[in-house]
């Protein structure tokens, strides 16, 4: 009801100020400082960095929620327009749509260290593990995952291990269009396909 | 007194057909599932569908999980006496019952119970337990199981109705398989479950025991 119609219009101040932070990032950080350019330019107060009592880790997280949801209707668009002829091998599509969602970090590789430290937080943990699960499950799901028991949750922690362990291979990559990062991801792709 | 359960929230009581409304609505739901789910800052959770229809949907298929273990276990000791094809019906509905609830779980993105080894154990020791007390006691058995069922879905069809139209597609599944179930109870009374030994204690610890296993798949 009424109730809602604040909350929501809330949540939308919230998001617009956000999302208009983001290209101050690799100057600021993670942090109220680039929370408060970002509401400037929208047209807030710079104080209003005060709505986000977490500061920094509110912005990591909703980049990071965002980039998921456009990870997810990518390969919703994908499986869909699919010719089922063709039908991506899983551990292809797996691996295409783990680089889809490593690549949209590129932009903000400099200070990606910086949010990791921040998600590793104790309060922010929870937040971090619910997103890194829609993640893998996103991902599992459209490569064709349609289990229902216990290995649901095998393939998934498989993933989010593979996930991370490439998340953080990516951050140290020198390399060309980080394709040691792709090699990296693809070998430990492999590996598991062995089990 | 034990027909109670029936007259609360019963709907029109019209067989529904399954097959046509789940082609829309999987239609209708994938089109919905990708909508941006608003994101409250503290929250742990980004899901698809609110916290407490998964918790139900989860909570549902690992009762039929069970419950298929369960009739399972009955059948195999005893399959050849005169009470297996009683058996044998109830366990085909417990299956068409669980293979709906998997298609929920894909339908929903649900995540499913992390305990289905720990049910598949559990039920099928239950069924075959009871059942090498006797046919009567597997009776008694199928018949606390069945209650304790047809008040949890009591339950969640009152949650549901706070919201008939969004609900639409759990609703008739619930309120259908309540019934099945309710018959299975009745079925079980009417071969002499009441007369094992025991009855009373048997059953209330059977469903003491579903109790628990309910409280705890909602979450896990």
């Amino acid at each position: 009801g009424e109730e809602d119609n604040t909350n929501e219009k809330e949540y939308k101040i919230k998001y617009k100020i956000l999302e208009a932070s983001l290209p101050f990032v690799q100057e600021h950080g993670w942090t109220k400082n680039a929370i408060s350019e970002g509401a400037r330019t929208v047209g807030y107060p710079g104080t209003a960095h005060g709505l986000f009592p977490r500061g920094g880790a509110e912005l990591v997280q909703y980049f990071y929620v965002i980039c998921n949801q456009q990870l997810a209707q990518t390969l919703k668009k994908e499986t869909e327009a699919a010719d089922p002829s063709k039908c991506k091998e899983p551990a292809l599509f797996i691996q295409g749509a783990v680089e889809k969602r490593l690549r949209m970090i590129i932009p903000y590789i400099g200070m990606w260290p910086q949010a990791l430290v921040i998600m590793s937080l104790p309060p922010n943990v929870p937040p971090a593990l619910a997103n890194l699960l829609t993640l893998v499950d996103d991902i599992c799901y459209y490569a064709g995952d349609r289990s229902v028991d216990f290995s649901w949750y095998s393939r998934r922690v498989a993933l989010a291990g593979i996930y991370k362990m490439t998340e953080l291979y990516m951050i140290q990559d020198k390399s060309a269009d980080f394709e040691e990062t792709w090699h990296f991801l693809g070998r430990r792709i492999e590996d598991v396909s062995q089990l | 007194m034990f027909h109670k359960n029936r007259d609360h929230c019963r709907h029109s009581g019209h067989l529904f057909h399954l097959r046509t409304v789940q082609r829309q609505h999987q239609a209708m739901h994938r089109a919905m599932l990708i909508k941006a789910p608003v994101v409250p800052s503290g929250v742990r959770y980004v899901s698809r569908s609110s916290r407490e229809i998964e918790s139900m949907i989860r909570v549902n298929h690992a009762g039929e999980l069970g419950a298929d273990r369960i009739y399972a276990g009955q059948m195999a000791v005893l399959g050849r006496t005169s009470v297996g094809p009683l058996i044998q019906h109830m366990w085909e509905q417990e299956k068409e019952h669980k293979a709906k609830f998997e298609d929920l779980i894909n339908n929903y993105r649900v995540r499913p119970t992390a305990l289905v080894p720990i049910w598949n154990v559990a039920g099928f020791v239950l069924g075959a337990g009871s059942a090498l007390l006797g046919p009567k006691a597997a009776m008694a058995c199928t018949v606390a199981v069945e209650s304790v069922i047809v008040d949890h879905y009591n339950d969640q069809i009152r949650t549901l109705m706070s919201d008939q139209e969004a609900n639409k597609e759990l609703l008739q599944v619930i309120q259908k398989f309540r019934d099945d179930e309710q018959e299975h109870h009745d079925a079980g009374l009417g071969h002499g479950a009441e007369q094992t030994p025991f009855y009373k204690i048997f059953t209330e610890g059977i469903k003491l025991g579903c109790k628990a296993a309910i409280a705890i798949s909602k979450v896990v």
